[in-house]
């Protein structure tokens, strides 16, 4: 497979897990294969080379969700632990309806919201830029990889306080440091990508008489993309976690501030109620990305 | 289309020891057009660095290549180039993929899809239009690369070991395939190959080359019948065909060996 050829020095654990994933989510692993024997169309193979038995996975990962709902349920009923330590669901809940009606609900997800946006978006402009550079000028990216690989390990929310002190109390630290935490995966794999694509296709470039950007968009871009797009993944983990987590620290609003204001004020209940529209929140993007890669690396799949 | 003529040509690299390592050394032979030649040798003799020489791809540290009137100096649209490797690109489907040459080429959407499904049909993938390389076999693939290349209706066909690394039914039976597409469109084959059977299967002419430094040492012109089936394997020419360029190539490899072990 073109994606398993890659800079052997560039290894950061996170990195690697994401090449796994890609490769897994590539379907490379060639199975014996009969020369032209016709390979199986259509949703009826598929779901006849099915090997695992039971319901749909879908359908079982929701099933989870709601074995946990009920043990929550249960659990707050039988009075296994205390409501200082998670209020029974119904509380949260009426508690949640009611956050909804007031603007500072709605303020705190919008400013949420806004920066892991802008987050994502600077990091994947930047990172792909700072990809592309590193991969164009191998000698720069040498002397800056020891660095990037060992950011990668830096938590940067212990610079957030000086640079409040720096910037001011608003949503920018928030937005400059989460960015920078949200740009080193997206740079590295970007890197990596384009490192491995296969040295076939710049053959294959060459003989077809493509040019420089030709060979880049419609050969090299395409061929990274499985790798790139584990990089866009962690870039979108990063914003959320980076934005959330500075705004629970020090922040004039958002979420994160929302969750240890409650806190402070011992209102349980609407702490977990914005715990809960945090992990909604995070499984709405996760959902969105998932797609967006099936879209983009699907057809290429075996299976 | 047009013949090869390859004038002297010599290819010398830099050693890991720093000494020259002479690959190629005073290469002279002319292609006719539209013949299938085919060269065979042991593995570092240079072969493979002959056909990136006359694609283009590499510039040879003496001499030239000619192909037609002109000289050869970079990669061209009318040199076609089949890799060992599989080169479809798994994001296109097999027609995406037969287009794509094409398309970069500037040929008009019409064009592009009409010469796409002509040769999807020359190399037997009728049925496999909309499918994406990762659905298809390892011999379905490099059909994919060869129905390709032709799309661009080049005037040499140069494969470096294209089958090399199919199994050997798959060998068979593809080849066969390229020996009736080459017969049909009269294309200039130069083909690469360590497996005598299927140069000999293949080919009008063969050269033997040498280990390092790589020259031609036998030019072999195959005297078979021009359908040639799997029967001819047996027959009393084959085998002496077959004898005389082992023969050959038998002294080099054991050479090759030796060197490489010192």
């Amino acid at each position: 497979m073109p994606d398993d050829v890659i800079a052997p020095r560039l290894q950061p654990a996170e990195v690697v897990e994401a090449e796994a994933e890609a490769a897994a989510s590539t379907g490379e692993q060639t199975l014996p294969r009969k020369e032209d024997a016709p390979p199986t169309h259509g949703r009826a193979a598929r779901g006849a080379r099915r090997r695992d038995a039971g319901p749909p996975p879908a359908l079982a990962t929701a099933g989870i969700l709601v074995a946990l709902l009920l043990l929550w349920i249960a659990g707050s009923a039988l009075e296994l632990w205390s409501s200082n330590v998670l209020p029974p669901p119904a509380d949260v809940g009426s508690a949640l309806v009611e956050l909804v009606q007031t603007g500072t609900f709605w303020q705190a997800v919008r400013i949420t919201v806004t920066e892991i946006v802008a987050v994502f978006a600077a990091a994947l402009v930047i990172g792909f830029g700072l990809g592309m550079l590193f991969w164009k000028a191998p000698y720069l990216g040498r002397v800056c990889e020891p660095y990037l690989v060992s950011f990668y390990a830096v938590p940067f929310i212990v610079f957030y306080p000086t640079m409040v002190v720096i910037i001011g109390l608003n949503s920018w630290p928030i937005i400059v440091l989460a960015t920078v935490m949200a740009t080193i995966p997206m740079t590295l794999n970007t890197w990596i990508g384009l490192a491995g694509v296969s040295h076939v296709f710049w053959k294959l470039a060459a003989v077809l008489g493509c040019g420089r950007r030709q060979t880049i968009f419609r050969i090299a871009i395409p061929a990274a993309a499985p790798i790139v797009l584990a990089g866009v993944r962690l870039a979108l983990i990063y914003s959320l976690i980076g934005s959330v987590s500075m705004e629970f620290l020090l922040a004039p609003n958002g979420l994160g501030y929302q969750i240890r204001y409650q806190y402070e004020l011992f209102h349980q209940n609407e702490m977990v109620a914005y715990v809960l529209v945090v992990f909604m929140l995070a499984g709405l993007l996760a959902i969105t990305i998932a797609a967006m890669e099936g879209w983009v690396l699907g057809r290429r799949r075996s299976s | 289309m047009s013949g090869i003529a390859i004038d002297n040509v010599g290819m010398e690299f830099t050693g890991t020891n720093g000494a020259p390592l002479v690959a190629l050394d005073g290469i002279e032979q002319r292609i006719e057009d539209g013949s299938f030649v085919s060269i065979v040798g042991p593995s570092g003799c240079g072969k493979s660095t002959l056909l990136a020489i006359v694609s283009g791809l590499q510039r040879p540290t003496g001499g030239s290549v000619t192909i037609g009137d002109r000289v050869v100096t970079k990669p061209d649209p009318r040199i076609g180039v089949i890799f060992q490797e599989d080169s479809t690109l798994p994001w296109r489907t097999v027609l995406g993929n037969v287009k794509f040459g094409m398309a970069i080429a500037g040929a008009s959407k019409e064009h592009q899809e009409e010469q796409a499904r002509k040769m999807i049909e020359l190399v037997g993938l009728e049925g496999f239009e909309d499918a994406y390389p990762a659905k298809l076999s390892g011999g379905m693939r490099q059909r994919v690369a060869i129905a390709r290349t032709l799309a661009l209706e080049p005037e040499v066909l140069l494969m470096d070991e294209p089958f090399g690394a199919l199994d050997p039914q798959t060998r068979l039976m593809i080849g066969a395939e390229v020996r009736r597409i080459w017969q049909r469109t009269g294309t200039t084959v130069m083909f690469v190959t360590h497996d005598i059977q299927e140069a000999l299967m293949l080919s009008q002419e063969i050269w033997v080359m040498s280990y390092r430094p790589g020259r031609i040492l036998d030019c072999v012109e195959v005297s078979l019948p021009e359908d040639r089936g799997l029967e001819s394997v047996g027959g009393h020419d084959f085998a002496e065909l077959q004898s005389r360029i082992w023969e050959h190539i038998r002294g080099e490899v054991t050479r090759g060996m030796e060197r490489s072990r010192a």
